[in-house]
C-alpha cells in the first residue's frame, strides 16, 4: 500500500512541474545556505585548531601572558607586570621542566643589502628553540653566552630567510642584517615549521632576550613565559600553583584582578569548544528561520496545489481513494519534495564550498548531509500535515460538482 | 435473487444556518443484478443526490441502504471508500478525466486503491488495454484526455468504470455534454454492457436517453413518482 502511495504521489508531483519546482525552491535554498554556513564554520574551527596546535601547544606547556583579562586577545603593549624574575621563580617550582621568558615586538623592518623584509622580533633565551620545538636547520643555536653578553646574533625562520635571500638562504649564514639600527649577525637558520592555520610560524627572527631588552624593549620586562611541565596530568592544579605564586609575587591583594594569564591546552580546548558553541547556536537560529520560511512556501504552494487538484481529489475519492489514501498521498509528495530539494540544496552548498575553499577556509563534513535528510523529513511532515488534512477532507461530491461549471 | 441495491425510506436533509432544504424525503426501491435502470426527473428533483447516495459519496440522512446485501450506512469512510473502489463504477456527465494521465493510466486508476491484490500489475495493464479496446478506443492507449474527442473521453470513463469489475455502473447524466451522434453511440456502449450481465444505472434528464432503459424511475420533489418497465 505504502509503494503505491509513493507511486502514485512521485507520479502527481512529475505531472505538475510549476507546484513541484516552487515547493521545492524555498528548502532548496535555506538548506542551501546552511550547508555552506556550516562549511565556513567546520573550516574556521579546523584552522582555529591548527593554529593552536601549531603554537606548540602541547598538553604538558602552559603559558604566561603578561597583562589579565580574557585568554585570547591582541598582545596589550606596555604590560610590565611581567619580570624575569617571574621567570626564574617559576623555573624553582618542582613540576617545572624548562621556562622560556620572551618579547616580542610587532612587525620590525629587517634589510639586507638590496632586500628590505617586515617580520616579527622575539627575544628569547636558548630554552625557547625546545619548549616552542624549532630546529635548527643551519648554523647554531643561541647559547648563554650570546643571552649573557647580549650578543647582537640572530636565527631566521625558513621565510625571513628565503626573503632577504631569494634563491640562496643559506648565504644568510655569517651574514650581518640590519633590524632597526642595529647590524645583527645571522648565527643560524631554523628548520621550516610551515603554517599554524593562517599563522606563517616560519616567519620570524629571534634574537638573545637580553639583547631585546636592551637594544628594543629598553626594559627587562616579558610578554610571556612559556612553562615547560615534568608531566602533564596535573596541569590544572599546577595551573593554580603558578597562579598563586605570581600573584602573591605581584602582591595582589584577593580583590584585585590577575595582572597575567595563565593558559593551558585545555583552556585553548575550552576555548575552541566554546567557539563553536556559539557557532552552533547562530546555526540553530538561522535553522530554524530557514525551516519556517521553507515550511510557509511549502504548506502555501501545497494549499495552492490541492486547491488547483480540487477535481482530481474528487475523482480520486469516487474511484476509491478513502480520506486516509489522499492524505497519505499528499504528506508523501511534501516529504519527498522537500527530501529531494534538501538534497539538491546541500549539493549546490557543498559544491559552493569547494569554490570558496580557495578564498577561505571550509570543510566538508557529514554533518551537512544528515542535516540535509533530518531538515528535509521534517520540514516535509511538519508543513505537509495541514495542506494533506485539509486534502483529504475535500468533500469529493462537490469536488465533482466544482468541476461540472 | 436477492437484489443488488435495496433503498429503504431514504431521506436527504441538508442544513445550511438554520434554513433545512429536504432533497430526499422517503425513497424505497431494490435494484437487482443485471437490470439497467433510468432514474429521470426535472433538475432539482433528487436525482443527483439520491446517485451520491447510491454511490457512497454521501450518506442518507435516515434510512437503510443495503449495497451487495452490506448495510452501507454504518461504515467508517475508509470502508465506505472500499465498497465504492470493489463494487461500483462511476461515469460521469463532465468525464471527469485526470487530465495529466494517459487513458491508459486514466483506466488503471482504480486499481491504485483496489485493497486486495488479486491481480499483479501486468494482469491490470493487460485488463486496462483490453477494456479499452472493447470501448473501441484501440490504438490510443497513450493519449491525453486532451487529445480525445467528447465521445471517445467517456469511453475512457467507461473503461475506467469497469475495471475493477463493480457490481454497479453509475452514470450521471453521461451524454450531458455530448453530440446526439455521440450521446447515442455512448447510450449503445452502455446498452451492450448491460445485456453482457452488467447492472447500470442511469440518471438522466433526457427522455430519448431515459427511453433506452428497461425500467424508469422518476424523480420529483424527493419522492418516487412513478417506477415502471420500458417498452
Amino acid at each position: 500500500m505504502f509503494l503505491i502511495t509513493a507511486k502514485l504521489s512521485l507520479k502527481d508531483s512529475l505531472k505538475h512541474p510549476l507546484f513541484t519546482v516552487l515547493m521545492m525552491a524555498g528548502i532548496v535554498v535555506s538548506i542551501f545556505s546552511m550547508t555552506t554556513i556550516v562549511a565556513i564554520g567546520d573550516g574556521t574551527r579546523q584552522v582555529i585548531i591548527q593554529t593552536l596546535q601549531g603554537f606548540g601547544f602541547g598538553g604538558d606547556v602552559m603559558m604566561v601572558a603578561a597583562g589579565g583579562g580574557r585568554i585570547f586577545r591582541h598582545r596589550p603593549s606596555g604590560v610590565k607586570t611581567l619580570t624575569p624574575a617571574d621567570a626564574t621563580a617559576l623555573k624553582q617550582l618542582p613540576f617545572v621542566k624548562a621556562v622560556a621568558p620572551r618579547q616580542g615586538m610587532r612587525r620590525y623592518p629587517v634589510h639586507t643589502v638590496g632586500h628590505s623584509y617586515q617580520t616579527r622580533i622575539m627575544g628569547v633565551t636558548p630554552d625557547y628553540l625546545r619548549i616552542a620545538d624549532f630546529q635548527i636547520d643551519m648554523g647554531r643555536p643561541l647559547d648563554e653566552r650570546d643571552l649573557r653578553d647580549h650578543r647582537k646574533v640572530c636565527l631566521l625562520g625558513r621565510t625571513v630567510a628565503n626573503k632577504l635571500y631569494p634563491g640562496n638562504r643559506t648565504a644568510a649564514l655569517g651574514q650581518f642584517i640590519q633590524i632597526g639600527k642595529y647590524f645583527f649577525r645571522v648565527k643560524g637558520i631554523l628548520s621550516e615549521k610551515g603554517q599554524a592555520g593562517r599563522f606563517d610560524m616560519d616567519d620570524r627572527v629571534l634574537i638573545p632576550l637580553t639583547t631585546s631588552s636592551t637594544l628594543f624593549i629598553r626594559d627587562d620586562y616579558l610578554h610571556a613565559i612559556s612553562v615547560k611541565l615534568a608531566d602533564a596530568k596535573g596541569i590544572e592544579r599546577y595551573q593554580r600553583e603558578v597562579r598563586a605564586l605570581l600573584r602573591k609575587r605581584h602582591h595582589l591583594t584577593p580583590d584585585q584582578p590577575d595582572d597575567f594569564r595563565v593558559v593551558t591546552s585545555l583552556d585553548v580546548v575550552k576555548y575552541v569548544n566554546k567557539a563553536s558553541r556559539e557557532l552552533t547556536q547562530l546555526l540553530v537560529r538561522i535553522m530554524i528561520i530557514s525551516l519556517l520560511v521553507s515550511g510557509i512556501i511549502i504548506t502555501n504552494v501545497m494549499l495552492a496545489s490541492i486547491s488547483e487538484r480540487r477535481v482530481e481529489i474528487g475523482i480520486k475519492r469516487a474511484l476509491g481513494a478513502s480520506r486516509r489514501d489522499i492524505l497519505g498521498q499528499f504528506l508523501f509528495e511534501a516529504v519527498w519534495l522537500s527530501l529531494l530539494g534538501s538534497l539538491l540544496g546541500m549539493g549546490i552548498g557543498i559544491l559552493t564550498a569547494f569554490l570558496l575553499k580557495s578564498m577561505i577556509p571550509v570543510a566538508i563534513t557529514p554533518r551537512p548531509f544528515v542535516l540535509a535528510v533530518v531538515f528535509g523529513i521534517g520540514v516535509g511532515v511538519v508543513s505537509g500535515a495541514f495542506p494533506a488534512y485539509r486534502a483529504g477532507q475535500i468533500d469529493p461530491i462537490r469536488a465533482i460538482l466544482g468541476g461540472r461549471a | 435473487m436477492r437484489p443488488v441495491i435495496s433503498l429503504e425510506d431514504i431521506t436527504k436533509h441538508y442544513q445550511t444556518g438554520k434554513v433545512i432544504t429536504e432533497v430526499l424525503k422517503g425513497i424505497s426501491f431494490s435494484i437487482h443484478p443485471k437490470e439497467f435502470v433510468a432514474i429521470m426527473g426535472p433538475s432539482g428533483a433528487g436525482k443527483s443526490t439520491l446517485l451520491y447516495i447510491l454511490g457512497c459519496l454521501a450518506r442518507p440522512s435516515s434510512g437503510r441502504y443495503e449495497l451487495d446485501g452490506v448495510d452501507v450506512g454504518t461504515l467508517s469512510d475508509e470502508a465506505l471508500s472500499r465498497q465504492r473502489n470493489a463494487k461500483l463504477g462511476f461515469v460521469f456527465q463532465s468525464f471527469h478525466l485526470i487530465p495529466q494521465y494517459s487513458a491508459l493510466e486514466n483506466v488503471l486508476l482504480p486499481t491504485f486503491y483496489r485493497k486486495d491484490r488479486k491481480r499483479g500489475q501486468k494482469a491490470d495493464r493487460r485488463r486496462a488495454k483490453e477494456l479499452l479496446d472493447l470501448v473501441g478506443l484501440d490504438a490510443r492507449y497513450h493519449y491525453r484526455p486532451g487529445e480525445l474527442s467528447g465521445g471517445q473521453k467517456q469511453r475512457v470513463a467507461i473503461a475506467r468504470a469497469l475495471m475493477n469489475d463493480p457490481e454497479v455502473i453509475l452514470a450521471d447524466e453521461p451524454t450531458g455534454n455530448l453530440d446526439s451522434r455521440q450521446s447515442e453511440e455512448i447510450v449503445r456502449l452502455l446498452k451492450e454492457l448491460n445485456e453482457r450481465g452488467r447492472t447500470i444505472i442511469l440518471v438522466t434528464h433526457d427522455p430519448d436517453v431515459g427511453s433506452q432503459a428497461r425500467r424508469m424511475i422518476t424523480i420529483r420533489d424527493g419522492l418516487v413518482k412513478s417506477d415502471t418497465p420500458c417498452s
